[in-house]
């Protein structure tokens, strides 16, 4: 490869290395707390009985 | 290398490869099936659709992570040379993988209603401001398109009458590709998915691909500011390469010109010659490639060129730089200034008896 693609392969992922981090640890991070599953409807009507 | 084109230059080697890519791919997905229905039962069960739409993405994403890999891993340790030398039909493997995703997607969730699935795919969701509910197809889509890109220019018809620069330059949105196809994975499934697992595979291929590319990388730029030591002598600055032992037979020495540049100085029958260290194909490093039947065999894909005028021999018309050499008691020393590509120069001549 020629200097200009070396160097320009280095700033691409010197850029790119902690943009994919700081996403990740942001969706993550961002997700929270599981929403609650809803009891199937069925259990609801079997627990009336 | 290209007399004429042919859809694909098939060898032995090429089939197997392929043939293992196949299988690899089948496997995976018949897998993934099988295990996804044993896991999800009951009232979890998923449809088979949504199934083989993970199982493809999955693959997919796996597939793209293990291509950006090789090029990175073969630069650290030669051994993984052989991966890389059919790359090109991992990479147009992986983005058909992703196209049926894709497509499956957007005729599962976009297909059935009254406006265009494609439409419907960009203009459904807008809630671009949300984490949670942000419309994570669309860097899905976007990384799709390059991969198109890709895989369509991927033919060495394209990467010549593309010239090599805008072909290089069209190849390396691969980068961006791979971070969009990260932010679909973080924004989609590991939202709407909280199996820990699922988020730790991410996270461990999106940081093996970003820690190889950095230590490869920075590997490069510590050789690229490596010391050079130059002597004055009949008005030329000659670089100093290194003594003649210090080159393999049939192999060569790795010099880094002033300006940055690397020039690959060989050692075979006897004879010393320079050429350019970048392949005219991809940019190949031709100074890690040896010498076979008389010419300097690249190690990314096998071009060849003649080490005492850079010309690949006839019927091929490909050319790189030579550079004059000398050598000066057991020292060898190369003229940094490259002459024009295919440009003949005389080799200096040495003692094979005096390195035994
Ligand atoms: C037009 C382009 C694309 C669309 C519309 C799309 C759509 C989707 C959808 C709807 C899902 C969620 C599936 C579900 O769990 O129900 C998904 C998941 C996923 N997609 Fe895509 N996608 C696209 C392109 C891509 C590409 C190019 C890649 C990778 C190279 C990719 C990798 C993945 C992965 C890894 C998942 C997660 C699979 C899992 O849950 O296990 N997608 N995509
Ligand atoms: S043969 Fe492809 S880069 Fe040299």
């Amino acid at each position: 490869m020629t200097r200009a693609h070396r160097r320009w392969h280095w700033y691409a992922w010197l850029v790119l290395a902690p943009l994919i981090a700081a996403g990740m640890f942001a969706a993550l991070a961002g997700r929270g707390v599981p929403p609650v599953q809803p009891a199937p409807a069925s259990a609801d009507a079997r627990a009336r009985e | 290398m290209s007399a004429g084109y042919v859809a694909v230059q098939w060898n032995p080697y090429k089939r197997r490869y392929d043939a293992f890519v196949c299988g690899a791919v089948v496997l995976y997905l018949g897998m993934f099936g099988f295990v996804g229905k044993l896991l999800f039962r009951g009232e979890h069960a998923l449809s088979d659709e949504v199934l083989a739409l993970r199982a493809l993405g999955s693959c997919a994403f796996l597939m793209l992570s293990v291509v950006l890999c090789i090029g990175p891993a073969a630069r650290l340790d030669r051994r993984l040379l052989p991966i890389l030398y059919n790359r090109r039909h991992l990479g147009v493997a992986t983005f058909l993988v992703a196209a049926l995703h894709g497509a499956l997607a957007l005729g599962y969730y976009h297909g059935f209603g009254r406006i265009n699935p494609l439409l419907s795919l960009l203009t459904t969701n807008t809630s671009f401001t949300s984490l949670r509910a942000f419309p994570f197809q669309l860097p899905g889509a976007a990384a799709l398109l390059i991969l198109f890109l890709m895989a369509a220019t991927s033919h060495d018809f394209w990467n010549r009458n593309l010239s090599a620069r805008l072909w290089k330059w069209l190849h390396m949105l691969v980068y961006p590709a791979y971070g969009l196809v990260v932010m679909h994975v973080a924004l989609g499934a590991l939202q709407a998915q909280r199996t820990w697992w699922l988020a730790a595979l991410v996270c461990a291929c999106a940081a093996t691909v970003t820690t190889l590319h950095l230590v490869a990388g920075s590997r490069e730029r510590a050789a690229d500011r490596g010391r050079t030591s130059m002597i004055e002598a009949d008005a030329t600055a000659w670089l100093e390469v290194g003594r003649v032992d210090e080159i393999p037979p049939d192999r060569a020495r790795i010099a880094c010109a002033p300006g940055g540049e690397r020039i690959a100085v060989f050692r075979y029958d006897g004879r010393i010659s320079a050429i350019s260290n970048v392949c005219a194909h991809q940019g190949g490093p031709l100074g890690e490639g040896k010498v076979v039947d008389g010419c300097v065999t690249c190690p990314w894909h096998g071009w060849q060129y003649r080490p005492a005028d850079g010309q690949a021999p006839p019927p091929f018309t490909e050319r790189v730089a030579t550079f004059r050499v000398r050598v000066d008691g057991r020292r060898v020393l190369v003229d940094p200034n490259a002459l024009p590509p295919g440009t003949p120069v005389e080799p200096a001549f040495v003692e094979e008896s005096c390195d035994a």
